[in-house]
C-alpha cells in the first residue's frame, strides 16, 4: 500500500493540470499537445483533404519530404497564386475545399460511381461552374459539356488518389451546410454565392449533428478500408471561425457549435479505432497560453506562425525533419564557359 | 539606312554570323556582346550607356576583359544615334511550358490521358503571367526612341532528344507525343508579344520553321552541330547555340520589323 493514491489525480504528467501544462507554460511554448497514436514517416503514400486549413497541412508535409499525394499535378516554376486559384497544388486531387464529412462521403460515392450529387453545373454570367467546387474554375466554363468533362476527368484522379493512401488526413472544417432538399446533395458553397442560383423552395440549411458527422465519417472510412484495407486516418479540426453563419446565431456561438461538434466528433473516432489519429491543431492555435498571437488582426485567419507552429508540433512528433525542395529538372543551356565558347567562335569569323 | 545596334549575351552569335555572310540592304548593324554569367550580364548604365558594370571579382573581370576583345576595346555602348536596339538572348523559359506540356491536357488543344486537364482559360492565364515574368528588367528609355526589339533566346536544339541531362526529359515526353504542342508554343508567343507591347517593346518571337514538333530548335540551325553530340564524351554539348542560318531567318524578321513589313511576322501562322 506504500504506493497508494488518495485521488487518481495525483501523480499525473505536468500536462494533466491546468497550472503547470498551461498558466506556468512559457508564452507560444507549445507544450506536449500531441502524442503520436501511430508513426508517420515519409514511407507513407499522404492524401490530404478538407477545409482551407488542410492546405496548410498539405503544405508542410510536402515541405517535410512526405509523399504526399498528388494525381492533378503541375510543374514547377509555374505562379503559384496562379494556380492556387484554380485549385492546384492544394490537396491530393483538385477537388478544392472539402468542409463537411458529408460532402466527403458524397464525393467518394460518386467518383466510384455509387450516387451523383444533383444539379452538377451551375451558372453565373452566362459561364458554366461545377456546383461541387464553384471555385476551382474562377471564369468558369463556356459550356455545360466542358463543366461535365472536367468533372469526369478530375472523378478519376480522385479515384487513383484514394486507393493509393496509406495515410488519408482530413481537416474538418465546419457544420453549417446547403443542401438539395429532395435529393439530400449537399452542396461547398451557399447556391447563389460563387456561382448558381439560391432558390428557397430546394435549398435547405443544415447544421450537422455530432451523430450525422460520424456517420458521415465512419461511412466514408468504411468505403476507404473497402478500397485499401490498411489506410489510417489523421483527423484534424480547423481552428479558423466561421465567416458568417446562416444558422440565425451570432457568428461565434455558431463558430463555437461547429467546432465543438467536430471536436467531439473527432475525439469519439479516435478513441474508439486505433487507426484513427487526432493531431490537434485546433488547440494549437487558439489555445490561451498563445493570447491570440496565432491569428491575424481579423482574428479568423491563421498567421504563418501559427501554421508553423501547428505543423513544426506534428514535426517534431514524428521526427520528421523539413528539408529542402528538390531542385526541378535543369535547364542545360546556361552553361557560362559553354556561352562563351559559343561567342568567341561567333566573333573570330 | 536604318541603324540597328544589337545588344546580348551568347546568342548574338547567330546574328553576327548571318550578318557577316549577307549583310541586310538598306540597315547598318553593329554588335557589343558579352558572355553570359548569372547576376553579371550587360545592363543600362549610370551614364545612359548600355555594357558590364564594374567587375566585382576575377570570374567577373574575365568576363569584361572577354567582352572588350569582343567588341573591339570597347566596355560599353551608346545608343543615342541609333533608330534600333535589338536585344538578343532574351531568356523566355520554354521550358516551364515543355514541363507543363508534358503532364498536362488543354482543352481543344492536346488530349493524350495526362493526369492534367487544363481549361484554355488557365492555360492562357498561365502563359500571360509567364511572359509577364518574362519582362526584362524596366529601364527609363524603354519607350524612347531608339525602338527596342527583343529577341528570345532560342530553344535547345532537339540533339538535347539524345542527351541524359534531366532538363531533357519533358521535351522527351514531347517528341513522343506532339499533339498541340505547335499551338501551345503559338499562344505562349502571343502573350509574349503582347506583355512586350504594353511596355513598348516590340517582341519577335522565334521562328516557327525553325521548331520542331515538340518545340525544340531543328538541330541544322546549330552553329556546331558536332559539340551537341552527346555521344562524343569531347563534345560540350552544345544544344543552345545557333548558328548563321538561323541568324538570318531572324535578320529577315529584324528588317521586316523595321521597315513597316509587320505582317510577315504577325502573319507567321
Amino acid at each position: 500500500m506504500a504506493n497508494a493514491r488518495h485521488s487518481p489525480y495525483e501523480g499525473l504528467p505536468a500536462k494533466c493540470y491546468w497550472r503547470t501544462g498551461v498558466a506556468e507554460r512559457a508564452p507560444l511554448d507549445p507544450g506536449q499537445l500531441y502524442t503520436p497514436k501511430f508513426p508517420v514517416s515519409r514511407k507513407l503514400r499522404v492524401v490530404t483533404a478538407g477545409s482551407c486549413f488542410a492546405q496548410h497541412v498539405g503544405r508542410a508535409l510536402r515541405g517535410a519530404g512526405l509523399n504526399v499525394v498528388d494525381t492533378e499535378p503541375l510543374p514547377a516554376g509555374l505562379p503559384a497564386a496562379l494556380t492556387a486559384d484554380y485549385g492546384f497544388n492544394l490537396f491530393s486531387a483538385r477537388y478544392g475545399n472539402i468542409y463537411t464529412a458529408a460532402q466527403l462521403l458524397q464525393l467518394y460515392r460518386e467518383a466510384f460511381g455509387l450516387k451523383a450529387p444533383t444539379d452538377p453545373v451551375w451558372m453565373r454570367d452566362g459561364r458554366h461552374f461545377d456546383s461541387q467546387r464553384p471555385a476551382i474554375e474562377p471564369r468558369g466554363h463556356a459550356t455545360a459539356d466542358d463543366v461535365l468533362r472536367h468533372r469526369a476527368h478530375h472523378l478519376a484522379q480522385v479515384r487513383k488518389a484514394f486507393a493509393q493512401a496509406d495515410l488519408f488526413v482530413f481537416t474538418f472544417g465546419l457544420t453549417e451546410a446547403w443542401r438539395d432538399a429532395e435529393t439530400g446533395t449537399v452542396f461547398p458553397t451557399a447556391p447563389g454565392t460563387v456561382a448558381g442560383t439560391y432558390d428557397p423552395d430546394r435549398h435547405r440549411f443544415h447544421n450537422y449533428t455530432v451523430a450525422e458527422v460520424l456517420g458521415d465519417f465512419r461511412a466514408f472510412m468504411k468505403l476507404m478500408r473497402g478500397l485499401n484495407p490498411k489506410v489510417r486516418f489523421l483527423v484534424t479540426v480547423s481552428p479558423v471561425p466561421l465567416t458568417a453563419t446562416a444558422s440565425g446565431e451570432h457568428v461565434e456561438v455558431a463558430t463555437s457549435y461547429s467546432k465543438a461538434v467536430l471536436r467531439a466528433a473527432c475525439g469519439t473516432l479516435a478513441a474508439e479505432d486505433p487507426r484513427v489519429d487526432y493531431f490537434p491543431s485546433y488547440e494549437i492555435i487558439t489555445s490561451l497560453n498563445n493570447r491570440g498571437a496565432y491569428f491575424e488582426a481579423n482574428r479568423r485567419s491563421v498567421s504563418d506562425a501559427g501554421v508553423h507552429a501547428a505543423m513544426q508540433m506534428f514535426l517534431d512528433a514524428h521526427g520528421l525533419i523539413p528539408v529542402g525542395v528538390p531542385a526541378t529538372e535543369a535547364a542545360a543551356d546556361d552553361d557560362p564557359v559553354r556561352c562563351e565558347e559559343a561567342l568567341l567562335e561567333a566573333f573570330a569569323r | 539606312m536604318i541603324r540597328v545596334q544589337v545588344i546580348g549575351n551568347s546568342h548574338v552569335g547567330a546574328l553576327h554570323l548571318a550578318w557577316q555572310a549577307a549583310a541586310v540592304p538598306g540597315i547598318e548593324m553593329r554588335f557589343f556582346a558579352a558572355s553570359y554569367r548569372p547576376g553579371y550580364t550587360i545592363d543600362r548604365l549610370n551614364d545612359g550607356s548600355y555594357g558590364l558594370p564594374p567587375p566585382r571579382n576575377r570570374a567577373e573581370r574575365a568576363v569584361a576583359e572577354g567582352a572588350a576583345r569582343l567588341n573591339d576595346g570597347a566596355t560599353s555602348i551608346r545608343v543615342d544615334d541609333m533608330d534600333a536596339v535589338v536585344f538578343a538572348g532574351h531568356p523566355t523559359r520554354p521550358e516551364i511550358l515543355a514541363r507543363l506540356l508534358a503532364q498536362s491536357d488543354i482543352d481543344g488543344l492536346r488530349a493524350t490521358g495526362a493526369d492534367t486537364l487544363l481549361s484554355v482559360g488557365l492555360f492562357d492565364d498561365i502563359c500571360a503571367a509567364l511572359a509577364r515574368a518574362a519582362l526584362p528588367a524596366p529601364h527609363p528609355a524603354a519607350t524612347a526612341r531608339p525602338r527596342q526589339i527583343i529577341l528570345p533566346r532560342p530553344a535547345q536544339a532537339a540533339t538535347l532528344l539524345l542527351s541524359a541531362n534531366p532538363g531533357a526529359l519533358p521535351w522527351k515526353r514531347l517528341a513522343e507525343n506532339p499533339e498541340g504542342v505547335t499551338g501551345a508554343f503559338t499562344a505562349y508567343d502571343r502573350a509574349m508579344t503582347a506583355a512586350m507591347a504594353d511596355h513598348g517593346l516590340t517582341y519577335l518571337p522565334q521562328p516557327r520553321e525553325t521548331r520542331t514538333p515538340e518545340g525544340l530548335t531543328d538541330p541544322r540551325f546549330l552553329a556546331d552541330p558536332s559539340a551537341a553530340l552527346p555521344q562524343d564524351k569531347a563534345a560540350r554539348e552544345d544544344h543552345s547555340h545557333m548558328g548563321a542560318d538561323y541568324g538570318a531567318i531572324c535578320l529577315d524578321d529584324i528588317a521586316a520589323a523595321l521597315t513597316g513589313a509587320e505582317t510577315r511576322i504577325q502573319g507567321r501562322p
